[in-house]
Parts: C-alpha cells; sequence; structure tokens
C-alpha cells in the first residue's frame, strides 16, 4: 500500500511540475484583443498577456472550446468589455474552476468602468429591435480616448493585484498616454478631410469610431442590428445612398461581403473592410496600429 | 425507509464530460433576477412511406438558470412534450413517455471547489458521451442519435444522482467525471459512470475531443429502452413466453458492468470567415448490456455550416437490437420460454438547417429508416426559437 502511494505520489507531483508555468510572470487573459494589447502596454516585461477570441472572429459569437477555459484555469486576472458583450467569458471561468478570476473579485476587470456607454436604449428593449445590447454599444474600444480609460483602469487594478511592479505600470501608462497623444497629431490631419462626411456600415459598431471622426454613419446595411441584410432593406440603402451621395461602406471583416458589394455596384459607393478589432487583419498587432490602419484607409478613399 | 441516496463520492477516476454549457448571458436582466429562456420548436413530419403526417408542438423548455451564491449556480429546465419522433413502432412505449409538463433537470453545482474539483446534484443529463449532455435543440438533427433513443430513452439518459468532475492540472483539457444515479428506485445508486473527456486544440481553427466512458448497473429493467423495444416487436400469444424471459434475467439483478461507449469529434472554423462557416464530424460507439448479452452500435454525422445562414447535415446510424422468438412445438403451442437474437437497424437522416437569425432557426430533415426487409422514408420540419438569455453553444 506504501509503495502504491509513493508511485502515486510521484505520478501527481510529475503532473503538476509539467503544468506549472514555465515563468513567475503573473498571466492576464483578456476576452478581446484589443484588451489584451492595452494590457500587454501596461504590463510590460512584467505581466504574460493572452486573450480568448482571436482578431478575426466576430466577439458576439464566440464559439467556445475546452481550450478557452484552459487559458483561464492559471490566469491571475482577467479583462473583459463588458456591457453584455462578451458574457460568454462566465460558462469558461466556471468551467477553468479558477475561483480567483470570479465576478466580484479583483482579479475580474470589466474595462468599461469610466467609459461614457453610448446607444443606451430607452424603453422596452426585446428581440424585435435586433440583437440590441440592453447596456449601450459595447464597441467603446473604437475611440482611442476609451483607450486611454482602460489604460488607466487596467493600471490601477495591475498596481493592486500585483503591487511590486506598481511603479512600473504607472511609468508604462505614462508611455501609453504620451505616444497616444502623438498618435492623435499624427491622426488629426486625416481626421479632418474624414470629418463631416457620410460613410455607411454593415453593423452598427462603429459608433464610437464615427464620434472620433465625428462622422454620420447612421445608414447600415442590417435592418437592425444582427439581423442579414434583407433585399428589401438594402434597396431602401441604395436610394438613401444615392441620394445623399454616400461615397464609403465599411464594414468588419467577420461580416459577409456580397451585401455590401452590391449596394456599391448599384450606387458607386466605394466598399472598405476594415479591422474592427486588433489582430482582425495582418500588419494590425497593437491598438495604435488599429487606428492608423483605420484611418488611413478611410482618409484615402476619401480624399 | 426509503430515502433518496446520492452518490457519496466514490473516487476520482476515468469519468467523463462534455465541455458543459454553463450559464446563460444576462441580456435585458436585472441582477436580482435569474436568467429565464423559452426555447421551443414546432414539428411538422410526414411518412412518405405510410402516406401519414402531423404537425404539433415538439418541445417547449422553460430555463432559469442563475448563480444562488458565490459558491454554487442552479439550473433549472422545466419542459412540455408534445410530438415525439421515432423511426420505429414503438407501441409499448406510448404509455412510458407521458406529455406533458415535467422537470426535466433541476441540478445545482458547486464551482468554487478547490482543486479543479466541480460538484453537482439534482437531477440531470448524465454526461456519456458527445450527445446525450445536449438539450435535443442543440443538436444538428431533429431527433438524438438512435444510439440514446434506443439504448437509453428518447430524451436521453436523465436521471437523479450527483456528479463529481476533476479537471486535471494538464496544458489540454482533460476532464475526469464519475456520476452516480438512481435508475430504478429510490433505495439505492444503481448507475454509476465514470468517464473521461480530452480536448486537443489544433490551432485557432481546429480542434479534437475524445470521450470515453463505462458505466455499471444492476440490471435497468424499468425504462429499459431495449426492453420497450422487445416488447414492441412480438406478438400477442408471445408476450406471455417474452415476459417470463425477462423475469428470469431480472429475477437477481446484479450490480455490474452495464456497458461502456466511445467517441471522436473533429471540427474546423476557419477564422478567415469569421463564423460564417464550419465543418464538424463526429461519432460514437455505444454498448448496452441486456441480460448476459452486450448489444452495440454507432453512428457517425458530418455538418458543414455552408454559408453564414444555412447548414448541411448527414447522419448514420446503425444498432444492434435485440428481438424475441419464442419456442414452438410442431403444433406451434409455445412452451413459455424463448430465446433473444440480434438484429440489426439503420437510419440515414439529412438535414438542412436555415437560421432566420441567431434565435430562430428552420430545418428540414429526410429520414431513411431500415428495419428488417421493410424501409422507410419520411420528411420532417422542425421550426424551433429561442426567447431570452440562450446558454453558449458548446465546442
Amino acid at each position: 500500500m506504501k509503495r502504491i502511494f509513493n508511485i502515486l505520489s510521484r505520478v501527481l507531483a510529475g503532473v503538476f511540475i509539467c503544468a506549472a508555468p514555465l515563468t513567475a510572470k503573473p498571466l492576464v487573459v483578456a476576452t478581446v484583443t484589443d484588451l489584451a494589447s492595452i494590457a500587454g502596454y501596461i504590463g510590460g516585461d512584467y505581466i504574460n498577456v493572452d486573450y480568448i477570441a482571436p482578431g478575426p472572429m466576430d466577439p458576439h459569437q464566440v464559439e467556445l472550446k475546452p481550450s478557452h477555459a484552459m487559458k483561464l484555469v492559471r490566469a491571475d486576472a482577467v479583462i473583459r468589455i463588458g456591457v453584455n458583450q462578451d458574457d460568454w467569458i462566465f460558462p469558461l471561468i466556471d468551467n477553468s474552476r479558477n475561483t480567483r478570476i470570479r465576478m466580484g473579485n479583483p482579479a475580474h476587470i470589466d474595462a468599461s468602468h469610466g467609459v461614457k456607454i453610448i446607444d443606451i436604449p430607452v424603453g422596452m428593449v426585446d428581440r424585435s429591435l435586433g440583437d440590441v445590447h440592453a447596456g449601450g454599444n459595447p464597441h467603446y474600444m473604437l475611440d482611442p480616448r476609451n483607450g486611454l480609460v482602460v489604460a488607466r483602469n487596467l493600471t490601477a487594478r495591475f498596481s493592486i493585484l500585483f503591487p511590486e511592479h506598481k511603479s512600473h505600470f504607472e511609468a508604462n501608462l505614462a508611455k501609453f498616454e504620451a505616444e497616444l497623444e502623438s498618435k492623435m497629431e499624427e491622426w488629426q490631419p486625416m481626421v479632418d478631410v474624414i470629418k463631416g462626411n457620410t460613410i455607411a456600415v454593415y453593423h452598427k459598431h462603429w459608433g464610437y469610431f464615427a464620434e472620433f471622426l465625428d462622422v454620420d454613419m447612421s445608414i447600415q446595411l442590417e435592418p437592425k442590428p444582427g439581423i442579414p441584410p434583407t433585399p428589401a432593406h438594402l434597396r431602401g440603402v441604395i436610394e438613401e445612398i444615392k441620394s445623399r451621395n454616400v461615397p464609403l461602406i465599411i464594414q468588419n471583416v467577420w461580416h459577409e461581403r456580397r451585401s455590401a458589394q452590391s449596394v456599391a455596384r448599384n450606387t458607386g459607393a466605394k466598399v472598405l473592410v476594415l479591422p474592427g478589432q486588433v489582430r482582425a487583419v495582418r500588419g494590425v498587432n497593437t491598438y495604435f496600429d488599429l487606428f492608423d490602419y483605420n484611418i488611413k484607409k478611410i482618409y484615402e478613399a476619401l480624399k | 425507509m426509503k430515502s433518496r441516496l446520492v452518490l457519496s463520492v466514490i473516487g476520482v477516476f476515468c469519468a467523463a464530460a462534455l465541455f458543459a454549457q454553463g450559464g446563460g448571458t444576462q441580456f435585458g436582466l436585472s441582477a436580482e433576477n435569474p436568467g429565464i429562456s423559452v426555447v421551443g420548436d414546432f414539428i411538422g413530419h410526414y411518412n412518405i412511406t405510410e402516406d401519414k403526417g402531423f404537425l404539433g408542438i415538439g418541445e417547449v423548455e422553460l430555463g432559469f438558470q442563475a448563480y444562488v451564491d458565490p459558491f454554487a449556480r442552479v439550473d433549472v429546465f422545466i419542459g412540455y412534450h408534445g410530438i415525439e419522433l421515432a423511426h420505429h413502432n414503438h407501441d409499448d412505449d406510448d404509455d412510458d413517455h407521458e406529455h406533458g409538463l415535467e422537470v426535466e433537470e433541476a441540478v445545482l453545482t458547486l464551482t468554487s471547489l478547490p482543486f479543479g474539483f466541480q460538484f453537482s446534484i439534482g437531477r440531470m443529463r448524465s454526461k456519456i458521451g458527445f450527445v446525450n449532455v445536449l438539450h435535443l435543440h442543440d443538436f444538428h438533427f431533429a431527433q438524438y442519435p438512435m444510439l440514446i433513443q434506443e439504448y437509453w430513452d428518447h430524451e436521453g439518459l436523465i436521471t437523479d444522482g450527483a456528479r463529481l468532475s476533476w479537471l486535471a492540472p494538464l496544458p489540454i483539457w482533460v476532464e475526469f467525471v464519475v456520476e452516480g444515479q438512481s435508475l430504478l428506485n429510490q433505495d439505492a445508486i444503481d448507475f454509476v459512470a465514470p468517464g473521461m473527456n480530452i480536448f486537443i486544440p489544433i490551432g485557432d481553427e481546429m480542434g479534437i475531443s475524445l470521450s470515453g466512458f463505462g458505466y455499471f448497473d444492476s440490471g435497468l429493467e424499468k425504462g429499459n429502452e431495449l426492453v420497450n423495444h422487445l416488447r414492441g416487436h412480438v406478438d400477442d400469444d408471445e408476450k406471455a413466453d417474452l415476459e417470463n424471459e425477462l423475469a428470469e434475467i431480472f429475477e437477481n439483478p446484479a450490480f455490474g458492468f452495464g456497458g461502456w461507449g466511445a467517441g471522436l469529434r473533429y471540427k474546423w472554423a476557419p477564422l478567415s470567415v469569421g463564423f460564417m462557416n464550419h465543418f464538424v464530424i463526429q461519432g460514437e460507439v455505444m454498448s448496452r448490456a441486456l441480460g448476459p448479452d452486450f448489444y452495440t452500435g454507432f453512428y457517425a454525422l458530418a455538418e458543414l455550416k455552408f454559408l453564414r445562414r444555412w447548414t448541411l447535415g448527414v447522419m448514420y446510424n446503425m444498432w444492434e437490437v435485440p428481438h424475441f422468438h419464442a419456442h414452438d412445438d410442431d403444433d406451434h403451442h409455445h412452451h413459455g420460454d424463448g430465446a433473444f437474437e440480434k438484429e440489426i437497424e439503420s437510419v440515414f437522416s439529412a438535414a438542412l438547417s436555415f437560421y432566420a437569425s441567431e434565435f430562430q432557426r428552420i430545418r428540414l430533415q429526410y429520414d431513411m429508416a431500415m428495419e428488417h426487409d421493410e424501409t422507410d422514408h419520411s420528411l420532417t420540419l422542425q421550426w424551433t426559437f429561442v426567447l431570452g438569455p440562450h446558454a453558449p453553444h458548446a465546442y
């Protein structure tokens, strides 16, 4: 019996050693790539960062896998968008058995704190309105000014969770702020050309980006959020684009292309397929890359 | 004193589980209320061979899901069952499957146990294989695979009991589960199933799932679909002989090995087109004891999501079932005994599904069932809707 116990102990010890992290760095897992990018910026060399939903995947409809839960098993913190966008994280947390990152604990970070949420529905909300988020538009990361709010949130929470690196996090936040300020100056001439235009969109995803660019993105190819375009609705969109002389249609990489192309053929408007988040297309590897890419593409299409 | 016992943990050795579908979203609900959902379907069925058809409610399922406190969650599903699709003539089944409201599941799960453990207690879907744990509306076809229906129940194996699972501290998903259930009566735990579920990711786009389980039981006379199958396929003058044979088999039910199962699933969901396309192939083999004999079957399915709103699936089921032959003398008088023989039945199904939105699906399914020398052709229209928060789909 003693011998069996010894063998079992050694096997179990081996399993745990094999499964142990190779470094002592804390692991932070974000639901989406935008948050992972900013977490990596603030955490720097002192935190390992991973994410659940890859960039090209529609964050509304993430196909859950056991491997996603495995990422959370050893996570020291989890970061989510909030505003009902990534509630799919909850069953993953349950299945990971990692009680440390459950909602209500400091290691469960809702990045939306302090963000001014737009499009909060008034009155009764049901699915006759489409896939409306009761908490408002969750795509706030598409305004770089909200990226700064998130960076500050993460700095504050990381400093509580990993206080030994607080000074590094604060230094990285200062660098983030400086780089954002520099980028804003770089983008401003292009934004000046873009602002005031009307741009049609496939999905009501770009509201915060529209506010940042000061453009009208009220024409949508989807009749209601999350409801695929219907021929009747597209006919109305075509008429509106023609009457308002709209030069551009933008859509995310994860939506089908035929509807936008059909509208473009009938109106002469250009179609841009843009990354809605970091790593959705090649070359967009950071939060700043996302705006470099999108602003430049829209500027070139409109100039 | 009769009391309902549930499993005090038997130990953790290989057990199995599909990747559980956990909680629902809190769409539009206050934090104080549980997630409330209604999932239902309407069924239109036409048997081409017999030129008969019907239309009605298939199932309406009311779900309440929420955390009880920081340590536990509860999932309750109350179901109404209307039309029950079956490929075969289960005359005796009608009495066994009462239509109406029933508590399908009511399970409390402790989510805060240490060392990777999770414990559930209540009425639950047994985690044997890939499909039994799924609610029917989450499956690729309008009916469960025939293995589930014939070896367990039309609605799958749902029992009262307890389950302990352990997630191994390994780089890939390896979960061991053991569950104990009371199937026959309220005096004892008479079904114990240990098993294991493994998921091997292949990049971000592909993954392979493996499932294996065995189970131990003590006869399972009541609710045993194989027994019902037998009763549904004997002549009136053979019924007494069959009951004699069954009585012998179940006279002294002993707890022992009752069967096994294994499954393999491959799924490909390319990121380059986001959520638009996926391809799944999946198969399971199961064996089930009836008396001294084991009956084995399998199903294999494939589903392609070829457009954002369309899927096409095919499934082939083949399984062994017992048939009873009474012993006759020269004058065809029964002697009060007989013999069981294995016969093979099979069903081929093809389903085309259209998703009007994320919450409404219309499915047209064709089935070709082969039993004895007869072939039965049928068409099924299934219209499924979802109200309220909907638990995310398993991988």
